[in-house]
Formats: C-alpha cells, sequence, structure tokens
C-alpha cells in the first residue's frame, strides 16, 4: 500500500527544496539558451547555406533534427538540475536530515524523481516545441519548412520531449547510486556523449547486437523523424531507454534503503 | 524514552559500538559523554535508523524510528551543525522539513525566534557561522515540538551566552518532561548540564549513573572542605572511611566521600563549615581516569602480553 499523504508532503518538501536554490534557475536558464539559442543558430545557419548544399545533403535535409538539435546539449543542464536535487544533500549532510524526517526512504527517492521528471518533461516539452515553432518560422523565410502534420514530425517532437523527462530518472537513479555530483555527471556524460560517439565508430554489426541498446541511442531514435540506420524503432527504442531509467532507479532505491548515511 | 538493548555497529574489522544496553529516561537531561571516536555520534545515527545495527536493537518510545510515522512530532535531532545548503535561507530549510512532517508553518516562525535566528532567517545560510548553525540546528530538532531530543554535541562553536542559553534550554525542556540525550566531551560542560551520565569509551559502555555519582567512581575525586574546625572535622571524616589530606591555606581534601556525605557528617556533628566543594578539575581527571580503563581494556599495554586473557599463554 502506498501512503499517499506521505508521499505528497515529500513532494511538496522536495519541491520546496528545489525552488530555493539558485542552481535550479540557473540549470533551468541554461537550458532553455541552449535548447532554444542552439536551435536558431543550427536553423538559420543551415537553412541560409541550402542552396550551396550538394544534392545528397539536401535529400536528407531535416529542418526538424535540426531545430531538436540544441536539445542535445540541453539535456546536459537538466540533469545536472536533477543530479544536483540529490547529490547536494550528500555533500551538504541534509540527506540525514531528510532521511530521519522521512525514515520510509522510498517515499523520499520517490518524491524527488516523481518532482524531478515532472519538471524536465515539461521543459523537454516547451522547449521541444517551442524551438520548433521559433525554427520553423527560420526555415519559413527561406522556404524551407516543415510542417507538423507531417509524417513523423509531430511525434519526434513529441519524443523529444519525453526524452528529456525520461533522462531525469535515469539521472536520478545514476545520482541515488553514485551520491557524489561530481562521479554522477561524468557518468551521466559518458552515457549520453561519449558512448554515442563511440559507439558509432564501432562495426555496424556491434551497433545492430549492443549500442543501439545503450540509453542514449535508444532513448535517440523517438526523436527522429527518419529512422537511421542500425537504430531501433522510435517506441521500441524508447521502450528500452525508459528501461534503462527504471533498472537505474531501481538499484538506487535498493542501496538508498540498505545503505548508511 | 529510549531503550538501546546489545547495540553493536561494527565497520569491517573496527567495532565503533560495541553491545551497548542502556535506557534514557524521560523529564531528565542525559549526558553522553566520550572522547572524540567512543562511538557517540555512531551511536546516536544508530538510534535514528540512519545506520543499522550489526546486532541488538534500540527503540525510540518503544518503537524503531524507521517504523516512525512523522517522526520528527515525536523524536529531534542535531546530528552535526551546519548541515544546510548554503544557498538557501534558514527559513527555507525549516520550511522543506515542516512540509515533510506536515508540520504547519507558525511553527517555523516560533523555532527561529526561540533560537534567537530571527534577524538573519531569510538570509542564505552560507555566511552563517558555527553557532548560528548550531542554533538553526537546534530549531530543527525542536520543528516538530518532540517528546525525545537527540542532540549531539550541540554547543559545540557556541559562545559563552550560547553556551548558558543551551544549558537552561535543555534543564527547560526536560523539567516539561522531554527526553533529552546530549552529546559532549567536555565533561565540565556535561556535569554542570547533565542530571544523568553515559559514558562510553571504544564504543563500550563505562559507566550509567546520575551525573554526582559517575564524578565519585574515580578514585581521583576529592571534596574540598574549609572549616574553623579543621582538626576536629578530619578526625570525623576519618572515623567514617574517608581519607583525608591537607590543602592549601588550610583547607581539607577529602577523599573516599561525597560532598553530601561531608555535608551531613559536619551538621550531624555541629561542626561549622565555610567552604565544601567537589574539585572541579577533578571533572576532567575522572573522565581521563574512567576512559583510559576502557584504552586499557581494549589494549593490554606491553607489560602484560596476553595475560588479560586467560587461556593466552596457549
Amino acid at each position: 500500500m502506498i501512503d499517499v499523504q506521505l508521499l505528497r508532503d515529500a513532494f511538496v518538501s522536495e519541491w520546496t527544496k528545489l525552488r530555493t536554490v539558485r542552481s535550479s534557475y540557473w540549470s533551468a536558464l541554461t537550458a532553455i539558451v541552449l535548447g532554444v539559442g542552439l536551435g536558431c543558430l543550427f536553423s538559420w545557419g543551415n537553412a541560409s547555406h541550402y542552396q550551396q548544399m550538394s544534392v545528397s545533403d539536401r535529400l536528407t535535409f531535416d529542418p526538424t533534427a535540426i531545430s531538436t538539435a540544441g536539445l542535445f546539449f540541453a539535456q546536459l543542464a537538466l540533469g545536472v538540475m536533477t543530479i544536483l536535487a540529490m547529490t547536494s544533500e550528500y555533500s551538504t549532510g541534509t540527506i540525514r536530515t531528510t532521511l530521519s524526517a522521512v525514515p520510509q526512504r522510498g517515499y523520499s527517492l520517490a518524491a524527488k524523481t516523481i518532482l524531478l521528471g515532472i519538471i524536465c518533461l515539461v521543459l523537454g516539452m516547451g522547449l521541444a516545441f517551442g524551438t520548433f515553432f521559433i525554427c520553423h518560422a527560420i526555415f519559413a523565410h527561406y522556404h524551407l519548412a516543415v510542417p507538423l502534420s507531417d509524417p513523423g514530425v509531430a511525434r519526434a517532437i513529441v519524443g523529444a520531449g519525453l526524452y528529456i523527462g525520461v533522462l531525469a530518472l535515469f539521472a536520478m537513479g545514476l545520482a541515488t547510486i553514485l551520491r557524489h555530483t561530481a562521479g554522477a555527471i561524468t557518468t551521466l556524460v559518458a552515457f549520453v556523449f561519449i558512448i554515442p560517439i563511440v559507439s558509432n565508430l564501432l562495426p555496424t554489426s556491434w551497433q545492430d547486437h549492443f549500442s543501439r541498446y545503450l540509453p542514449a541511442n535508444a532513448g535517440g531514435s523517438v526523436t527522429e523523424v527518419v529512422q537511421q540506420a542500425h537504430t531501433l524503432g522510435p517506441w521500441a527504442g524508447f521502450a528500452v531507454f525508459v528501461a534503462w531509467a527504471i533498472g537505474a532507479l531501481l538499484v538506487g532505491w535498493y542501496l538508498l534503503r540498505t545503505r548508511d548515511v | 524514552m529510549i531503550e538501546a538493548r546489545g547495540l553493536t555497529k561494527r565497520y569491517g574489522d573496527t567495532i565503533a559500538v560495541n553491545d551497548l544496553s542502556f535506557t534514557i529516561q524521560p523529564g531528565k537531561v542525559t549526558g553522553f559523554l566520550g572522547p572524540n571516536g567512543a562511538g557517540k555520534s555512531t551511536t546516536m545515527r544508530l538510534i535514528l535508523g540512519l545506520d543499522s545495527a550489526s546486532s541488538g536493537s534500540v527503540t525510540v518510545n518503544g518503537t524503531p524510528y524507521p517504523a516512525h510515522h512523522r517522526p520528527l512530532t515525536e523524536v529531534g535531532a542535531l546530528l552535526e551543525a551546519r548541515a544546510i545548503h548554503n544557498g538557501r535561507t534558514a527559513y527555507n530549510h525549516l520550511l522543506a522539513i515542516a512540509q515533510s512532517n506536515h508540520i504547519p508553518r507558525t511553527r517555523i516562525d516560533e523555532v527561529i525566534d526561540l533560537v534567537g535566528l530571527t534577524a538573519v532567517a531569510r538570509k542564505r545560510a552560507g555566511g552563517f557561522s558555527l553557532g548560528m548553525g548550531q542554533r538553526l540546528g537546534i530549531a530543527t530538532a525542536l520543528l516538530g515540538d518532540p517528546s525525545v531530543l537527540i542532540l549531539d554535541e550541540p554547543v559545540n562553536g557556541l559562545d559563552p551566552e550560547g553556551i548558558l542559553w543551551v544549558r537552561n534550554l535543555l534543564k527547560y525542556l526536560a523539567g516539561q518532561g522531554k527526553t533529552i540525550f546530549v552529546s559532549s566531551h567536555l565533561m565540565t560542560e556535561m556535569s554542570m548540564t547533565a542530571d544523568h551520565l553515559i559514558v562510553i569509551g571504544r564504543g563500550k559502555l563505562i559507566a550509567d549513573a546520575p551525573t554526582h555519582e559517575v564524578i565519585q567512581l574515580s578514585s581521583g575525586t576529592h571534596v574540598l572542605v574549609r572549616s574553623p574546625e579543621a582538626s576536629r572535622l578530619a578526625e570525623l571524616v576519618t572515623a567514617a572511611g574517608g581519607t583525608v589530606e591537607p590543602g592549601a591555606d588550610g583547607a581539607l581534601s577529602v577523599t573516599g566521600m561525597s560532598t553530601e556525605n561531608v555535608g551531613e557528617l559536619a551538621a550531624a556533628n555541629q561542626v561549622v563549615l565555610h567552604e565544601l566543594t567537589l574539585s572541579g578539575a577533578s571533572l576532567e581527571e575522572a573522565f581521563m581516569e574512567l576512559t583510559d580503563q576502557a584504552v586499557d581494556f581494549r589494549a593490554p599495554g606491553a607489560g602484560h602480553p596476553l595475560g588479560a586473557y586467560p587461556g593466552g599463554t596457549q
């Protein structure tokens, strides 16, 4: 049985903690600047150079992917915000206060996870749609705009928002397991930035059997309008990404319940 | 009420808390005394369920801490001063804790007033001194108006006025029937605050008795007494089983008797007393002596190798 009142109180408490430190606002602002700013920069740059592009480049020209490219960087800022919500409790020592106030430790983790999940989902959706529409105007100026009603476009935009939300769950899992800010951020960067690049350099047979199941690769599928070679389908990939996030949270939950603090 | 039974905590080969059993009674201040590293903080974390015991058990008001629902209204704790995010204000720090246990907001201003942080409550805690951090920690512990208070070294970093304030606060709260468990490594501080003492060394229980008894456990303790009839008093004390040595300025230094015994003895024989004091310096000596024994017990000296253990010569 879930004690709803206990979860609600823990959630309100976590919301207060998140909104009363500046790092939360800096992280959110950084995500918005990176997401929208880089999206606009990439869109304007590519659209204005469309005439100089080769025929093959023009054929694979994907305005949706270009407009949401900034989210690839924005996700790190939101991942850091999520990680700090957990690891700052360990670095400041408030974790002991938190867990003695709510000795049912799973509720503390659940409250943090739900809060950061919702915030990152809302910010992710806002950024995905916001950037898409702003960049849509830029592309329209060059007569290159692709409408939301084109096949796969709406799903890719919704998928980009969902991806950010699930990334927060994954980051919370990592933070709970590792407890240290630097360690958790480094691990997240490795999973999200480094491993996808490394895996692209591996033979395609490895990609089919291994790389496409890695969290960022699997989660990235749902953000693509056109499925890339050697990747999972949009929703299959998303399901694998969700499984990674749940797996990380379950390991973190187990460790949080059993470890001394 | 806090009850520990056979409480033990091991970290690998190290035993931090070794088979501790004690009962902390409500209505008085119980001091938890021991040198640094004796296992005081570990014991407090075990009570709060933050660390899990290797064996044994501990309950607060009859229930293991982790089974408490909204525990802050029953147990308040200060474990470390300055356990606060530097970017958060004292008020918001307390607000988040209060919300997690459904404690009304009005109580936050009350405890901020009570600990004297009203002027800085809306400032970010990064600029707080250690003393302000301690006051905020005490405010946190009092937030739920709990019947049990667990405070780890609450006077560390406080100025003399702050120390006096904590001492009076703890006595006042104990007077209201609350259970007060407060640790310190300073015997003199504890002798002025605590009604009852639990002394540990190297994780083991050394003493669990009223404060004045613990002080007298040490043979080094002596009662300083001045009287115009010093020689007659000396005879009476010796007859009653005490040992008398001449002190400075014609005072007598009595060992083997408590201040109460000496005073009653003098009154019964109508001897006028000008001074009757427990020697202050000997408090620290008593403490050192108590904890030295624990050290000896744990690590037999080179003078008697293996001799402490039956069968050790096999």
